[in-house]
């Protein structure tokens, strides 16, 4: 290659890379909607939401809306979760499905949140942020949530169960059994740590 | 030697000089190349907007973002690495096939490397995660996660690939157990697909990763299928070349002259060279590299191969009505390449084919070119009564240079002077600087013609030399 096109490619490279870190570190929550959305099944469950709007009650259905809310606990975003007024957010435009997503639809800044260990099992991964607020769990976010073959719809189910039973004292979702262990196991890891 | 009077082709008179065609040839490449570091650069795209270094803040998800992007950057280099050796038109036409050849060698290991880091980053990552020791992970990895043993399956391949290829490897082991061992790495690539699939974090349910990587692995795949085993195994079958005539050229060459149908359809330039297999049964697996040692025509083809052991000492003494497959063609030591009116052809030796067949078909008048012949023996050189009978047609300039070499730093002969190469050079060819230049021989031998050019200013885009190499 030649040295100033080599010169050019090097200078173009940087910038590239330095805007999608930006990018990165600016709004995680954008791919990992995209994400949940391709899982298609997954229903909004685990937002307790902040009464926010008509917009709200669209976005609750939507399966990209929960999967950000969930994913929005996970980072150091709860100064801004209070708020109800909360902006949507544009850098999630990727999908459609996410637009009328709030960026934080998290109620739980009064609770502390915990991290659990991540769960490798063998049909994916898990790792879950886990809100308790007056020792009781109030949300539960998808750090890392992957699983294959539609076991990905799992975990919105395992979220609500897990805040129902207050731990990870419920039952089995049949045919995602695997799912289910992982699940527990990366629960009990967070809640050993409050 | 020849029994029938020397038939040439008539060079074709539309030849285009100039120094656009290197300019063309250095664009081409340089977006050859970006296009390759966009696919490195594009896949580290995906995983920081993806938010991979945000998400490390202690010690397994740091190794976590470390095994993710190593196994992203690995896999795309994999990926270049072996369309290199797909004998891609499109690559070989640029660079040659011994240029795309030698890069697949340099990326060998680097690909390795960071597929390795990427095995072991997991590893650790997950042992850390799940506090067992690392062998424990390791079963557990293989055993309980999803298409993990066919992921170890495959590393194991990719090593032993890699390390059959080392030098002190491949000097002890024959060409092909060496080519076999090679053939895994396409299983190993194989087997390792699944995992990055179901168990992999960056392409699952990620809309322009799957795009991107669906893409990429199917353009390599049929690539390489069509390239690497479709089309070659078509012209096997379709062209069916036999031996027809075998002629004795000097104590330790052999002429081959190879018929079959379609024959004008082959395609090929002058200077090119074409992988032989003899399709017998015990030999149809060896493919050997010869050049064309007369230009391309309607009739046959020839490939002038010397004895050096092996499968060449077995071609000198086979029987016409044989059998054989031609792959090919490959090479840019071809007339594409020249830019001058003036061309210096230099040879020693068994490099002769190539330059014979250049000089018998480039474009010239009378004085334009130069051959530099370098032999052992003037009475036993191959090809020498031919080059001779083209020089004397087409009013070329031939110097002969026979018998033992001058010092050890020369690449000529004795001629009882003491006269250094360069000086020699300049009188046989005085417009060298202004020429380009032709090289065939053994390597080291090539080295140091290639030094004397490039001392007597002839720029390094109008050296042309080629190594065997595969």
């Amino acid at each position: 290659m030649r040295t100033p096109v080599r010169s050019i490619l090097s200078v173009v490279t940087l910038g590239v890379l330095a805007t999608s870190y930006q990018i990165g570190q600016a709004a995680t929550s954008a791919t990992f909607a995209s994400a949940s959305a391709q899982g298609g099944t997954t229903t909004g469950t685990a937002s307790s939401t902040p009464t926010e709007s008509s917009s709200e009650s669209t976005s609750a259905a939507t399966p990209s809306a929960s999967a950000s809310a969930t994913q929005s606990a996970t980072a150091t975003k709860k100064t801004t979760a209070a708020t109800p007024s909360a902006t949507p957010s544009k850098t999630s435009a990727a999908t459609p499905t996410a637009t009328t997503t709030p960026t934080a639809t998290k109620t739980a800044a009064s609770g502390s949140t915990q991290t659990s260990s991540l769960v490798q099992y063998r049909y994916g991964m898990v790792q879950l942020a886990v809100t308790k607020s007056n020792g009781k769990i109030t949300d539960i976010g998808l750090v890392s949530a992957s699983a294959t073959s539609g076991r990905e719809s799992a975990f919105s189910y395992l979220v609500d169960y897990a805040i129902q039973a207050n731990g990870s004292g419920f039952g089995n979702l049949s045919g995602a059994t695997y799912t289910v262990d992982a699940f527990k196991k990366a629960l009990d890891s967070a809640l050993a740590k409050f | 030697m020849n029994q029938q009077p020397l038939q040439l082709v008539t060079p074709n008179p539309r030849v285009r000089l100039g120094q656009r065609k290197v300019f063309v040839l250095k664009r081409a490449q340089d977006v050859i190349e970006a296009i390759a570091w966009a696919s490195v650069v594009a896949v580290v795209v995906f995983f920081l907007i993806d938010g991979g270094i945000k998400g490390v803040t202690d010690l397994p998800t740091a190794l976590n973002a470390i095994s993710r992007l190593t196994a992203l950057v690995g896999t795309d280099l994999l990926m270049i690495h072996m369309l290199l050796v797909a004998r891609v038109p499109w690559i070989d036409k640029f660079y040659g096939h011994d240029k795309a050849t030698l890069a697949h060698k340099k990326l060998g290991k680097p690909v390795l490397y960071f597929i390795v880091a990427h095995f072991l980053a997991s590893l650790i990552q997950f042992s850390i995660t799940n506090s067992q020791n690392v062998i424990a992970t390791l079963v557990w990895l293989i055993t309980d996660v999803q298409d993990m043993l066919t992921a170890v399956a495959a590393l194991t391949l990719m090593i032993l690939v890699v390390v059959t290829s080392l030098n002190f490897a491949r000097r002890k082991m024959s060409y092909e157990a060496w080519f076999i061992v090679h053939l895994m790495s396409y299983a190993a690539v194989l087997l390792a697909v699944p995992h990055i699939f179901s168990t992999g974090s960056d392409i699952a349910g990620k809309p322009a990763s799957t795009i991107f990587w669906v893409t990429l692995y199917l353009f390599v795949a049929l690539n390489i299928v069509w390239y690497r085993a479709a089309k070659p195994l078509i012209r096997i079958f379709g062209s069916s070349m036999k031996i027809a005539n075998v002629v004795r050229e000097s104590s330790d060459t052999t002429s081959l002259y190879l018929r079959g149908k379609n024959i004008d359809k082959l395609g090929g330039a002058s200077g090119q060279f074409y992988f032989l297999r003899v399709l017998t049964p015990r030999r149809w697996f060896k493919a050997h590299p010869f050049s064309l040692s007369a230009a391309p025509n309607n009739h046959y083809m020839r490939f002038t191969i010397g004895n050096r052991g092996d499968d060449t000492a077995f071609l000198q003494t086979i029987k016409p009505g044989t059998r054989v497959a031609v792959e090919g063609p490959f090479g840019v030591f071809t007339e594409e390449r020249r830019t001058q009116e003036k061309v210096v052809l230099i040879a020693s030796g068994i490099g002769i084919p190539p330059i014979r067949a250049l000089a018998e078909s480039m474009a010239s008048r009378p004085g334009d070119i130069t051959i530099i012949y370098r032999v052992r023996d003037e009475e036993d050189a191959s090809l020498l009564a031919e080059v001779r009978e083209i020089a004397r047609i087409r009013g070329f300039r031939l110097y002969v240079l026979p018998g033992p070499r001058a010092s050890l730093k020369s690449w000529m002969n004795n001629d009882g002077t003491n006269n250094p190469d360069l000086a020699r050079l300049a009188v046989m060819a005085p417009w060298i600087s202004e020429s380009d230049v032709y090289i065939c021989g053994p390597q080291i031998w090539t080295e140091l013609v290639v030094s004397s050019c490039t001392r007597a200013g002839v720029p390094a885009d109008r050296i042309h030399a080629e190594e065997f190499a595969w």
